[in-house]
């Protein structure tokens, strides 16, 4: 029979070992789960890795213009791992399909986050990028770079979400600010019915306002199987003199060139937001609409000395992608990551990360980009974009680099 | 408004033509085939890549596209369509609909990046200017091309053998299937024509579509709108059917949105089926009890 201070003693340890089972068993559960992030900080980093995650459009509709973002980037971080990596670790990216599919981009974060990363980065489209944050919100998972210019990412700011792409509100309303202030006339709107189009198409009006032109009509056309020869008819009556556009690539193209045909194009410019920076969109149109296109881009197009690095990188670590806007947005993506990185020091941490970001300011971090800032109140990186032309060859040009505006 | 018209019958002619393939096909061997619209994608695709790959000026390239197009209708005859090909033609109509699905699947694999493409036209530029209207090339060609297709199967089935056995099958598969006809024979020739009718419709609509692997997947309803109201036994039919869902889609966007446009077409394909259940210009088939 044990003494009475003995069963105490025994009584206490037990409890203590239960205690620290039962501390040891949640720990194990949010490690390996989605809110792993908050509680290990260091998750994903070794002392020879930095593991990345991204969730993108390898297939589906969008496969064919998605792909090159998540090229661009892996381009470009094999570059700089075949250099030595960032702090001597390799940045290694884990790219899952999500073929354009919220609960697919969901289940690749939930995925990618029970195998522990550092931080999830890149990818496309809007539809996987609000289903990516959602499903990050309250993790501390780091959200990098994403090509979608969605309001829900940073309005209201998100501590770990980041984003370079300026809003489409924004885009549009300094495209047609810049443009139509020089020389004011009547302006045609069409916006595709993207998430968050409803700020664009009131971006784009406040636009008009602004630069003392005259609305004559906003035009919506759907996200996908949009009747684009029939929009073009019925922008084509108004003769306008501006067609202020955020539409996607091949409708827009459609539509544009069923306005050359009928001698509809309107007087003075068509101006952009970026979906109309891409390469192909520029071969697939019309002689008579190219020498009227003014497009905002957030990087310099593929021809311009600037991109040469990471059209280098391309060729060497993905031959068979062509440098063209999402590749080069990719690979500008991965640019301010490994400079972020590298600011974060060698035992980086995720609140090292986006703490670096946000100690960006005016930085020229790419040589793809406008200087990139980031504070607390603001996690949307470019302040200024690229407006594009296309030269005889149809080749985009640099005129100017335009500073960022912000739709009232 | 001029201009929504003229759209409206531009479109509405390839709408008739993919609606004149589609009841081709249908009148012989009664498969409503979904995979249409894939395979003048699929016909728009090889024109595309023996005009850039095999350095072949567009039209031969295009008539080159045209034979593969229907080389590649004859195979998804023997392979998917001739299998196990006694069940009734519902099923079969199901199978054009994996067609469709793996078609598309296929093309955005092999168009990959870079999608749409540009690719000229193969007819030469007549456009013109009446009244201070620019009248667009396809919008004088498109109806030539629609009366050079309708006279062509015209002359087929009225003055050739095969055209007549064809005929015979439209009318009565199983008596003409008893009286020595070689149905399968005549359904995978069926299967070649309208396949190569389909990339007809592709290459002509590749101008102003683009190239890419959903370039007529939102044409597909409008163009069964058509040949319903049309009539799914009626070849003019389908054609003049799909001149009008043409025009009723152009003039309601014009006035309204696409919404309304997708409404207004609906409601007629309703209605006309309401007052005539086989369509303007189908034949209502009696059976003997």
């Amino acid at each position: 029979m044990n003494a009475p201070g003995t069963s105490r003693w025994l009584g206490a340890t037990a409890l203590l070992l239960a205690g620290s089972l039962l501390v040891a068993g949640c720990s194990t559960t949010t490690s390996t789960g989605l809110g792993a992030g908050s509680g290990s900080a260091m998750a994903g980093v070794s002392q020879t890795e930095i593991r990345l995650g991204m969730s993108n459009a390898l297939s589906g509709p969008v496969a064919a213009v998605c792909l090159p973002a998540s090229e661009g980037a892996k381009a470009w971080l094999a570059k700089v791992n075949d250099e030595g990596g960032v702090h001597g670790r390799k940045v290694t990216v884990d790219v899952l399909d999500d073929g354009y599919e919220a609960p697919r981009a969901a289940a690749n974060v939930r995925d990618l986050t029970h195998k522990g990363i550092f931080a999830m980065f890149g990818g496309c489209g809007t539809v996987s990028a609000a289903a990516i944050s959602t499903a990050l919100k309250g993790s501390g998972v780091p959200y990098l770079f994403p090509y979608a210019a969605l309001p829900d990412l940073v309005e209201p700011v998100q501590p770990n979400v980041f984003s370079l792409l300026p809003l489409y509100r924004d885009q549009i309303f300094t495209a047609i600010d810049h443009l139509v202030t020089k020389a004011p006339g009547t302006v045609y709107t069409v916006t595709s019915q993207i998430p968050g189009y409803e700020s664009t198409v009131s971006g784009a009006e406040a636009g008009v306002k602004s630069a003392g032109g005259t609305l004559l009509s906003s035009a919506l056309l759907p996200a996908t199987n949009a009747p684009a020869e029939q929009e073009a008819a019925k922008a084509g009556q108004h003769n306008v003199d501006y067609l202020a556009m955020t539409v996607l690539a091949p409708d827009a193209a459609r539509m544009l060139n069923g306005m050359a045909k009928s001698h509809d194009l309107p007087a003075k410019a068509i101006l952009s937001s970026a979906p109309l920076a891409a390469q192909s969109f520029a071969a697939a149109l019309s002689p008579e609409a190219a020498q009227l296109l003014k497009t905002l881009s957030p990087t310099v197009p593929p021809s311009d000395p600037a991109a040469q690095e990471c059209v280098d990188a391309l060729r060497k670590h993905s031959p068979d992608t062509k440098p063209d806007a999402l590749a080069l947005f990719g690979c500008a993506g991965a640019q301010v990551l490994v400079a972020a990185l590298q600011a974060a020091g060698d035992e980086p941490t995720r609140s090292k990360l986006t703490g670096a970001l946000e100690e960006m300011h005016g930085a020229q971090v790419s040589s793809l980009l406008p200087t990139v800032s980031f504070n607390a109140e603001d996690h949307v990186g470019l302040d200024s974009m690229f407006l594009l032309t296309l030269d005889s060859a149809q080749q985009y040009t640099v005129e100017a680099t335009v500073p960022l505006q912000t739709a009232p | 408004m001029t201009s929504a018209i003229i759209t409206g019958i531009t479109v509405g002619l390839l709408y008739g033509l993919m609606g004149f393939a589609i009841v081709a096909l249908f009148k012989m061997t009664g498969v409503a085939n979904f995979a249409a619209g894939t395979t003048a994608t699929l016909g728009a695709t090889l024109a595309l890549k023996l005009s850039d790959q095999a350095n072949l000026n567009a039209l031969a390239a295009s008539a080159l596209a045209i034979l593969l197009t229907a080389g590649a209708g004859l195979m998804a005859y023997l392979l998917v369509m001739r299998v196990r090909d006694d069940v009734d033609h519902l099923s079969l109509t199901v199978r054009t609909v994996g067609l469709f699905l793996l078609g598309q699947a296929l093309l955005e694999i092999w168009l990959g990046q870079g999608q749409p493409f540009a690719f000229g036209s193969v007819l030469p530029d007549i456009s013109t200017t009446a009244a201070g209207l620019a009248i667009p090339s396809s919008t004088l060609w498109f109806p030539l091309v629609a009366v050079a297709v309708i006279g062509a199967f015209g002359l087929i089935f009225s003055h050739t053998r095969i055209g007549l056995l064809m005929r015979g099958l439209a009318a009565d598969a199983d008596t003409a299937g008893l009286l020595g006809a070689r149905t399968r024979l005549l359904a995978a020739v069926a299967w070649s024509l309208s396949s190569g009718l389909a990339a007809v419709v592709g290459i002509l609509a590749a101008p102003s579509r683009l190239i890419s692997s959903d370039m007529m997947t939102s044409w597909l309803l409008y163009v069964f709108a058509g040949v319903v109201i049309g009539g799914m036994t009626s070849l003019a039919g389908a054609v003049i059917g799909g001149v009008g869902v043409g025009l009723v889609q152009g003039v309601t966007y014009q006035l309204a949105s696409d919404e309304v446009a997708l409404l207004a077409v609906f409601a007629v394909f309703l209605l006309t089926l309401l007052v005539r259940p086989h369509g303007l210009f189908g034949a209502m088939v009696g059976e003997r009890l």
